[in-house]
C-alpha cells in the first residue's frame, strides 16, 4: 500500500508547477533524460540496523540518484506497519527489529515531486544481531583454611550460563580481601585468621557483550587450623676443625641446620612436627654475628673415632671451652631458670667434627661416629659459670650434646643423622633401629633406619629422612590428637598429621597405635618410594605399632617373642619381611594397611587377645584422610 | 663424746651415648692402592664392621688398608693378612643382584650379634 498524501501534494504543486508533474503510470525511472520536467530517480539501497531500537528510532534515508526537475516532496513505501518514511527520505523504525524472530525487511520506496514520482526502489534492511543474554552465575559456598598465602586460588566462579556471548570479565564487590580474574578464578588478597573471622559474604558478577550479571552471592567459610605453639630452642653449633681436617663455610653449616627455606634440619622439624619444633641460633659474635655458628681450631690432628668416651672428655670439652666459643657468647645469659646449668632446652650444642661419618662407612681415623650423650652428673665442666651437657638423671634439667662428622665419603653431611642425633638430645627419644639382626622401625622412622632415607631424586642417603612415628611424636611431647579408645569406634584420621588412635590392652604398659601416613602431604615419606616403589608419591596407608613400655629398645634381633620383643614394633600386613629381616629391607608397601584391610595382629606379646580388630574402611584422597573401624570383641 | 659416721652415697647418673643407626646401603670403599670393594656398614656406635658378602671387614688405621676378618667369640673381630679387593682394581664384593644372597654363615652372624650385645652394654655406664 502506498502512502496517499504524496498524490494531494502533487496537485497543489501542480498549481503553481504547470509542468513536470506527473503521476507516474509506468517506471518514472525512464523520465530521467528529460532535462525540463524530471521525476525523482531513486536507488536501490540497503540498510544495516541494530535490533532491538526504539520504536521511531532513525534507521536510514532514502538514496536518491536525482531529485528531478523539482524538489521532492514526499516519499512512499509499502511497507507502513514497520516502517515509516519522513517527507525528507528519512527511514524510522515503527516495531522493535528482533533479529531472532526476522533478521531482514524488504520495503519498496518511491519519491514524489512536482513532476511526478520517481521509480520504485528496493530498499533492503538488514537486522543486525546484538548481544542480549547476560550471564548467569550460580550462588557457591567455599570452605578454606586460615592462614593460607596470599593469592591463594579459592576457587572459580559456577558460571550457568555465559548468556549469547562469551565473558569478558568478572567482578567481585569485595575487592579489598579478594580478586577475581578474567577467567573467573577467585583469589585472596588478604591471610585468612579464623580467630578474627568465620566467614565471608561477597557477589561475584559477570559480564558479556550484552552486559553484567545479576549479582551471584558467595559464602566463604573460614576453617580453623591447628596453629602451633612454637618451642624455640637456642642452639650453638660448634664446628671443630682438625689441622688436618677442617671445614671453612660457616654459611653452609648455617644453612643445614638453620635455614628452613632449604633442606635443612629446621625444615625436617617443621614439616615433622607440625611448626612446633625450632633450633633457633644463639646470640654469638664470632665471624657473622647471630648465625648460631662458631668455628674453634683445635691445633691437633683428627683425632679419630675409635673411643668416645676420650673424645668427649677430652675433644668435645676442649672445644666448648675455647675461648673462640667462651669469648663470642654468653653462656650464663641462656640459664634462664637459674639453676647454675644449661638443660637441653635452655641450649642445644651441636658439634660439627671436620673429617668424616662412621655410621656412614668412614674409616675410624679420620671419623667419628655421629651420637648424642652428656657429661656424667660428676661432671665440673662450667663455661660462663654455669655446668653445661651434664646429665643430671633428670630430662628436665639434663644438658645434652650431638656430634656428627662433617662429610659422608666424598660429599657433605646430609641431614639424616642430624635430625636423628636432635631427637635424643632435644627430646631424649631412644634409637628405633635393630643393630643386631632385624630392622626395627626400617624407614619409617627417622629414629631407626629412616635417618638414611632418600627420595629417587636425591643424590645421596640421609637427604631425605622420612617422619617420626606416632610413637616418637607422642614421647617429643608434641601437641598430638590421641584418640584412646577401649571398645568398638570408628575414628577419622588426618594423616601425616597429629591424629592418632591408641588401643588400650589389660596390660597398662602395652598398647597398639594406628597413625596414617601421607607420601604426597609429607616431603619426608615420599622417600618411601626409594625402597619399594609402590609408595609412590601420592598414596594414604595406615600403620599399626604394637608398645611395650617395658622395654628399653628395638636390640631384638628381630624376634618379637614373649620374653624377646621390640619396645616399639611394626604390625606387619606381611610379617615374612620387614622387622626379622636380616639384610635391611627399608620399607615395603605390604607392610602397611590400605582400604580394605584388616588389622588382626593384635594379641599381646604374652599370646592372649585384646578382642581388637581394625578395618580400613575408606580412603580419602581428597581430605587425606583415612577412616578406620576399630572392633573390639 | 661421741662421734657420728655419717656414711655419704654419692650416686652418679650417667645417659648411654645414642649412636646413629649404620648406613645400609652399599658403598663403595677404596683401598689406599686404589683397589675397591663394596660393602655394608653393620652395627652401631658401640661395636661395628663391614661385611662385603659373606666376608667380615675391619679397617687398619695403621695402613689404612681394610682388611677380611675372622669372628672369635673371645677376640672380637680379628683382622687377617688378606687385604680385600687385593690384585684387582675391579669392585668386589656385594652388588644389588647379589647382597641378598650372600650373608656371612650363621655361626658367624651369631658370633657377631653376641659380641655387640656385648659391647653396647659396656659402652656406657648407665
Amino acid at each position: 500500500m502506498f502512502k496517499s498524501v504524496s498524490k494531494a501534494l502533487c496537485g497543489v504543486f501542480l498549481v503553481f508547477l504547470v509542468s513536470g508533474c506527473e503521476v507516474p503510470t509506468t517506471d518514472p525511472g525512464t523520465d530521467t533524460n528529460s532535462t525540463t520536467s524530471q521525476k525523482p530517480v531513486l536507488n536501490d539501497s540497503t540498510i544495516t540496523t541494530d535490533e532491538n531500537l526504539a520504536v521511531g528510532t532513525i534507521i536510514g534515508h532514502v538514496s536518491v540518484a536525482a531529485q528531478g526537475s523539482t524538489a521532492i516532496t514526499s516519499y512512499t513505501i509499502d511497507d507502513v506497519t514497520n516502517f515509516e518514511v519522513l517527507d525528507d527520505g528519512t527511514l524510522k523504525n515503527r516495531v522493535r527489529f528482533d533479529y531472532e524472530s526476522k533478521n531482514f525487511y524488504t520495503l519498496n520506496v518511491y519519491a514524489t515531486n512536482g513532476v511526478g514520482e520517481s521509480n520504485t526502489a528496493q530498499i533492503r534492511v538488514n537486522i543486525k544481531n546484538l548481544p542480549e543474554e547476560r550471564p548467569i552465575v550460580n550462588d557457591m559456598n567455599l570452605s578454606v583454611n586460615e592462614n593460607i598465602p596470599v593469592g591463594t586460588v579459592l576457587g572459580h566462579i559456577d558460571v550457568n550460563s555465559s548468556g549469547d556471548t562469551a565473558i569478558t570479565s568478572y567482578r567481585v564487590d569485595d575487592t579489598v580481601n579478594f580478586e577475581v580474574l578474567n577467567d573467573g578464578t577467585l583469589k585472596n588478597k588478604v591471610s585468612f585468621d579464623y580467630e578474627t573471622q568465620q566467614d565471608y559474604n561477597l557477589s561475584v558478577y559477570a559480564t558479556n557483550g550484552a552486559g553484567e550479571s545479576s549479582a551471584a552471592k558467595v559464602h566463604i567459610t573460614i576453617n580453623d587450623i591447628y596453629e602451633a605453639q612454637v618451642r624455640k630452642i637456642p642452639t650453638l653449633v660448634v664446628v671443630m676443625n682438625w689441622s688436618d681436617y677442617s671445614e671453612n663455610d660457616p654459611a653452609l653449616w648455617h644453612d643445614k641446620i638453620f635455614n628452613a627455606a632449604k633442606n635443612s634440619v629446621n625444615r625436617w622439624y617443621a614439616e615433622n612436627t607440625l611448626n612446633q619444633i625450632e633450633f633457633v641460633p644463639v646470640h654469638e659474635t664470632q665471624g657473622t654475628t647471630d648465625d648460631g655458628i662458631i668455628m674453634v681450631n683445635m691445633n691437633k690432628n683428627h683425632p679419630g673415632g675409635s673411643n668416645d668416651t676420650t673424645f668427649r672428655d677430652t675433644e668435645i670439652k676442649n672445644a666448648i671451652t675455647n675461648a673462640a666459643v667462651v669469648d663470642s657468647m654468653d653462656f650464663a645469659a641462656l640459664d634462664k631458670d637459674g639453676d647454675g646449668a644449661l638443660s637441653a632446652k635452655e641450649l642445644q650444642i651441636i658439634f660439627i667434627v671436620a673429617g668424616g661419618e662412621e655410621s656412614y662407612g668412614d674409616p675410624v681415623d679420620h671419623s667419628i661416629w655421629a651420637h648424642s650423650w652428656s657429661f656424667g652428673s660428676n661432671s665440673t665442666l662450667k663455661v660462663d659459670g654455669v655446668y653445661v651437657m651434664r646429665y643430671t638423671g633428670d630430662e628436665a634439667t639434663s644438658g645434652t650434646y650431638a656430634r656428627f662428622g662433617a662429610n659422608h665419603g666424598t660429599h657433605k653431611a646430609t641431614i639424616g643423622v642430624m635430625c636423628h642425633e636432635l631427637g635424643h638430645s632435644a627430646f631424649f627419644l631412644k634409637d628405633y633401629y635393630d643393630d643386631g639382626g632385624g630392622s626395627g622401625l626400617g624407614w619409617y622412622d627417622i629414629m631407626s633406619g629412616g635417618a638414611w632415607a632418600y627420595k629417587p631424586s636425591d643424590s645421596y642417603a640421609g637427604e631425605t629422612p622420612t617422619e617420626y612415628t606416632a610413637f616418637n611424636k607422642m614421647d617429643a611431647a608434641l601437641d598430638v590428637n590421641i584418640t584412646t579408645l577401649s571398645a568398638s569406634d570408628t575414628v577419622t584420621l588426618s594423616c601425616s598429621d597429629r591424629d592418632f588412635i591408641k588401643l588400650t590392652t589389660s596390660k597398662s604398659n602395652e598398647f597398639f597405635l594406628l597413625e596414617c601416613r601421607d607420601t604426597a602431604k609429607s616431603n619426608s615419606d615420599s622417600s618411601l618410594s626409594t625402597a619399594d616403589a609402590a609408595f609412590g608419591n601420592d598414596k594414604l596407608f595406615t600403620m599399626m605399632y604394637h608398645v611395650d613400655l617395658n622395654k628399653s629398645d628395638n636390640t631384638e634381633d628381630g624376634r618379637q617373642t614373649y620374653y624377646n620383643h621390640y619396645m616399639v614394633g611394626i604390625v606387619e600386613k606381611d610379617s615374612t619381611t620387614l622387622m626379622t629381616d636380616t639384610v635391611g629391607i627399608d620399607a615395603d608397601f605390604v607392610d602397611v594397611y590400605t582400604q580394605g584391610d584388616v588389622i588382626s595382629g593384635t594379641n599381646l606379646y604374652g599370646g592372649s587377645s585384646t578382642g581388637y580388630s581394625v578395618e580400613i574402611v575408606n580412603e580419602d584422597y581428597t581430605k587425606r584422610e583415612m577412616t578406620l573401624k576399630v572392633t573390639k570383641q | 663424746m661421741k662421734i657420728l659416721n655419717t656414711l655419704f652415697i654419692i650416686i652418679l647418673f650417667n645417659i648411654a651415648a645414642f649412636g646413629a643407626p649404620a648406613l645400609q646401603r652399599e658403598i663403595t670403599f677404596i683401598q689406599p692402592d686404589g683397589t675397591q670393594f663394596v660393602g655394608k656398614q653393620k652395627g652401631d656406635a658401640s661395636f661395628h664392621w663391614i661385611q662385603s658378602g659373606s666376608d667380615i671387614v675391619i679397617y687398619n688405621p695403621q695402613d689404612k688398608y681394610y682388611y677380611k676378618a675372622i669372628v672369635d667369640k673371645e677376640k672380637g673381630i680379628v683382622p687377617t693378612t688378606q687385604k680385600m679387593g687385593q690384585g684387582s682394581k675391579k669392585v668386589q664384593g656385594l652388588n644389588a643382584a647379589t647382597s641378598k644372597q650372600e650373608q656371612p654363615d650363621a655361626t658367624t652372624q651369631q658370633t657377631l650379634r653376641f659380641l655387640h650385645k656385648k659391647a653396647k652394654q659396656a659402652y656406657t655406664p648407665r
